[in-house]
C-alpha cells in the first residue's frame, strides 16, 4: 500500500467547464484530511476521482482500496430498513454489531423501521453507519454532517473518529468547525483548482 | 339553507353505476329497434346465454384450456423478456440483434403470425405461441425503459461498496424496475388474452374458447358471442389481478433484507 493519496497534474472538464486544471495534491495515508473550499471548487470531483467514479482527462490519481463513502446525498434504499441498508453492504450475520453502531449514532430501536419513514437527519446517520460498517482502508466523507444539529454532529463525529481510527479519512466540508470535530488536517482549496 | 355533503368516492361509484345502467338501457332499446335476437341480442338474452354456458361443464373445460395455454405463452414471454433485457443491457450487440425481432413482433398483424404458426406448429399450441409473440415485445420494451431510468447514483453506491451481483440485482435494480415490469406485464397479459383467443378462432383447436366462438360465428348467434366475451373479459381480469398480486408480493419480499 502506498503512503499517500496522490493527484498528479490532474485536469478534469465537464463539457466546456474546467473543474480541475493541472491540479496536484498529496494526502497522507492513515490520517484524517479535510478538503475545504467554497462551493464549486471541485471538492466532490476530487472524491469522485479517488473512488474511480470519474477519470481524469489528463494526469493521474493514486488511491487505495477498499473504500467506503458517505455521499453528499444519502443514497439509501428507502424501502429497506435502517438495518437492511447496512446488511446490503455487509451481508448477514452481523446484526448485533450493526444495531450497536446504529445505537451509537442515536438510532437505537430504529434499525427495523423502513428508512422512508426516517427524518433527514436520521437518514444521514444511517448513511454514516453504512459507511462505517463497510470494510475499508479509505473512508471518504462528503459533507457528512449535513442536516445534523450541533449536538448530534459532535456525537456523530466522535463515533466516526472511533470507528475509523488508524484508517485514511478524507472529509469534504466548507465548515471549519466540522474539520475541528474530526481532528482533521486541513487542506484549503482555492476557488478554481 | 340545507346542504348535503357526499363523499367523492361514493359519488363517483354512483356515477359509474348510472353510466352502466344507461348503456344497458341503450343496448336494450337498440336490441328492440333491430328486432332480431340473432343480430343483436338483448342484455337479458345475453344473461340467459351466460347462465346456460355456466351450467355446462364444457364451458369450464374450454375456459381452463385456453387460459392455461395463454398463461403459458405469457410466462414464456416474461422469462424471455427478462433474459433478453438483461442481455441487451449488457451488450449493445444483443440489443441491436433483438431490435428487428421486437419491431416485427410489434407491427406484423396477429393474423399473419397465426397463419404462419398454423403452418409451422400444431394448432394445439397456437394460442401459447401467439401470446408469447404478442406479450414479449411489450414486456421487453418496458423493461428496457426501466433499466434506462434507474438511478445511476445508486449504481455508483453499489460499485463503491462492492455490493455482490445478486444483492445488487434483487435489492437495488429489480425494485427500481418493478413498476415498469408490472405495468408491462399487465398490459401484455391483456393483449395475450385478446390475441390468443383470436388465434384460436382462426386455428380452431379442439376444446377451446376459440372453437366455441367459431361455432357462434357459424351460427350467427350474438347472445352466445356476448356471453363468451363476458367470460373472456372476466378470465383476463382475473389473470391480471393474479399477476398484479403475485408481483406485489414479490416486490414486498424485495423490501425485506
Amino acid at each position: 500500500m502506498s503512503n499517500t493519496l496522490r493527484f498528479h497534474h490532474v485536469t478534469k472538464r465537464f463539457g466546456a467547464q474546467v473543474v480541475l486544471s493541472d491540479f496536484s495534491l498529496d494526502l497522507p495515508v492513515g490520517q484524517v484530511s479535510c478538503l475545504m473550499g467554497p462551493s464549486g471548487s471541485g471538492k466532490t470531483t476530487l472524491l469522485n476521482l479517488l473512488m474511480g467514479l470519474i477519470v481524469p482527462d489528463s494526469g493521474s490519481v493514486q488511491t487505495i482500496h477498499p473504500q467506503s463513502v458517505v455521499f453528499q446525498e444519502d443514497r439509501l434504499l428507502p424501502a429497506l430498513t435502517g438495518l437492511g441498508n447496512l446488511r446490503l453492504i455487509t451481508g448477514g450475520g452481523q446484526d448485533a454489531g450493526l444495531l450497536r453502531l446504529l445505537g451509537e449514532l442515536g438510532l437505537a430501536g430504529e434499525g427495523h423501521k423502513p428508512v422512508r419513514d426516517f427524518s433527514g437527519g436520521m437518514r444521514r446517520r444511517v448513511a454514516i453507519a453504512r459507511a462505517l460498517a463497510a470494510d475499508y482502508e479509505l473512508l471518504l466523507l462528503d459533507e457528512p454532517f449535513k442536516g445534523l444539529d450541533a449536538d448530534t454532529r459532535a456525537r456523530t463525529a466522535e463515533v466516526i473518529r472511533r470507528y475509523s481510527h488508524g484508517k485514511t479519512v478524507v472529509l469534504v466540508t466548507h465548515d471549519p468547525h466540522e474539520a475541528e470535530l474530526m481532528e482533521a488536517h486541513i487542506v484549503q482549496l482555492p476557488a478554481i483548482l | 339553507m340545507m346542504t348535503s355533503i357526499t363523499s367523492p368516492k361514493i359519488k363517483n361509484r354512483a356515477y359509474r353505476l348510472l353510466a352502466i345502467l344507461f348503456w344497458l338501457v341503450v343496448w336494450q332499446f337498440a336490441a328492440i329497434a333491430v328486432g332480431h335476437e340473432f343480430l343483436l341480442a338483448s342484455p337479458l338474452r345475453v344473461l340467459n346465454s351466460l347462465a346456460r354456458l355456466l351450467l355446462k361443464g364444457d364451458t369450464y373445460q374450454a375456459a381452463l384450456t385456453s387460459t392455461l395455454r395463454i398463461l403459458l405463452g405469457f410466462l414464456a414471454s416474461l422469462v424471455a423478456a427478462l433474459l433478453l433485457a438483461a442481455g441487451a443491457h449488457k451488450s449493445v450487440l444483443v440489443k441491436e440483434l433483438a431490435a428487428p425481432l421486437v419491431s416485427a413482433a410489434r407491427s406484423v398483424p396477429v393474423a399473419s403470425f397465426v397463419i404462419l404458426a398454423i403452418i409451422l406448429v400444431s394448432t394445439r399450441w397456437l394460442s401459447t405461441l401467439i401470446a408469447f409473440v404478442i406479450g414479449f415485445p411489450v414486456i421487453y420494451l418496458n423493461l428496457l425503459e426501466g433499466i434506462k431510468n434507474r438511478d445511476p447514483k445508486l449504481g455508483q453506491m453499489a460499485t463503491v461498496f462492492r455490493v455482490p451481483f445478486f444483492r445488487r440485482l434483487f435489492y437495488i435494480n429489480l425494485p427500481q424496475m418493478m413498476p415498469y415490469l408490472r405495468a408491462g406485464a399487465v398490459t401484455a397479459l391483456g393483449l395475450c388474452f385478446k390475441s390468443g383467443i383470436a388465434a384460436e378462432v382462426i386455428g380452431i383447436p379442439n376444446g377451446t374458447i376459440g372453437e366455441a366462438l367459431y361455432r357462434v360465428k357459424v351460427n350467427y348467434y350474438t347472445a352466445d358471442l356476448f356471453a363468451w366475451t363476458i367470460i373472456i373479459v372476466a378470465l383476463s381480469l382475473l389473470a391480471s389481478a393474479l399477476v398484479k398480486r403475485l408481483m406485489d408480493m414479490g416486490f414486498r419480499r424485495l423490501e425485506r433484507l
